[in-house]
């Protein structure tokens, strides 16, 4: 890793975010959850 | 199905969000699942503890009969974000909040909804914002909640003055990265969740890379693996981010849990969602976005080895 120096300001404590499951999703479900991920760019 | 992520557009009176929004519309969202939740000027109580009065315009002008045209609470704002979300289905909600707005509230209403929040970005008057300052405090907060700081109208300062402006900007917020534009026509990916994935296309075709890409002068990697990596490891490793790493997203499974981790860092604020996907689904997927990764990609892919399930057998081996 880089020697950079952590950033000083820490991120402030935050409700955390509603997990979501695809259990039960049709394929065509899955699918979409998929094409959202791929386009917030996370796959 | 709520996998959405949220992008809250802020600044002081007459900064330029609005033509920074209209711009990024028309270039590089233009076509995305994108929608805009616009905050009514004088529906926001100056100390900023409530956001009222959203609207829709753009893509959501259909909605604007509904019952979210009016004012609305903190309960109705997560009616009205759950109405867009069922209604129009988008990937990305960009929120541009009012000129006199704490984006910081309107963060933790966001998180609170149970959504993803992306990035702060906030738009700087590069000729009125040290008067701002002096006359506003909540100029200097839309500065330090800030991801993003968006300099704007720099033709109307000389080089003496934005570079002023800019050294008074890193000692607000350090963390921030700023972009320099003109009437709000920013060339860069980096500002909108969505543009993540243009990096990430970057990063396993580089040879195709777009010319703005490599003027906004940010380059990008990969890490794939199929271990399960160690949680506390990982967020440590996450938290360690160089600062040049500007953006870094992915998902991975994390050993003892069921659930896929949603990671997203963008200018080290580090978000994590959880997304359970079927049980075959097993391999491990980053990119990381920024300025002279050459000089970070093998520290950081060697630290993401060593959170591999089973690193520790392998540095036993290499001892």
């Amino acid at each position: 890793m880089s020697g950079n120096p952590k950033r000083p300001d820490e991120p402030a404590e935050q409700p955390p975010v509603t997990p979501e499951s695809t259990e039960g999703y049709s394929p065509e479900e899955e699918e979409e959850v998929a094409k959202r991920l791929e386009d917030l760019g996370y796959i | 199905m709520r996998h959405v992520a949220v992008d809250i557009v802020t600044g002081f009176l007459g900064s330029g969000k609005t033509t920074l929004l209209r711009h990024v519309l028309d270039h590089g969202l233009k076509g995305k699942p994108v929608a805009l939740v616009v905050n009514e000027i004088g529906e926001v109580g100056i100390d900023g503890q409530v956001v009222t009065g959203l609207n829709y315009v753009e893509k959501m002008v259909e909605l604007s009969s509904g019952c979210i045209c009016c004012s609305i609470d903190e309960y109705r704002f997560d009616l009205a974000i759950q109405e867009i979300i069922e209604t129009v289905h988008p990937h990305l909600i960009i929120i541009e909040s009012t000129g006199l707005a704490d984006p910081e509230p309107l963060a933790y209403r966001v998180k609170s909804a149970g959504l993803n929040l992306d990035a702060v970005i906030t738009v700087v008057d590069a000729l009125n914002v040290e008067r701002f300052l002096k006359e506003a405090e909540v100029a200097t907060a839309q500065i330090t909640a800030a991801d993003f700081l968006v300099v704007n109208k720099i033709d109307l300062v000389g080089d003496d003055q934005l570079a002023k402006v800019e050294r008074r900007l890193r000692k607000l917020n350090p963390r921030a990265l700023r972009l320099r534009t003109l009437r709000g026509a920013i060339d860069s990916e980096v500002l909108f969740a969505t543009g993540v994935a243009t990096y990430r296309e970057a990063a396993a075709a580089p040879r195709a890379t777009s010319e703005h890409l490599h003027r906004d002068a940010f380059t990008s990697f990969l890490y794939r693996s199929h271990a399960e990596l160690d949680q506390p490891a990982f967020e440590r490793m996450l938290a360690k981010l160089p600062d040049d790493v500007i953006r870094a997203k992915g998902i991975v499974r994390l050993v003892g849990r069921d659930w896929h981790c949603l990671f997203n860092v963008t200018c080290g604020r580090v978000e994590i969602a959880w997304l359970k996907l079927p049980a075959d689904r097993t391999e491990n997927q980053a990119v990381f976005i920024g300025r002279n990764l050459d000089r970070h990609r093998a520290g950081i892919l060697d630290a993401l080895q060593h959170c591999e399930r089973g690193s520790e057998h392998r540095q036993g081996e290499r001892a």
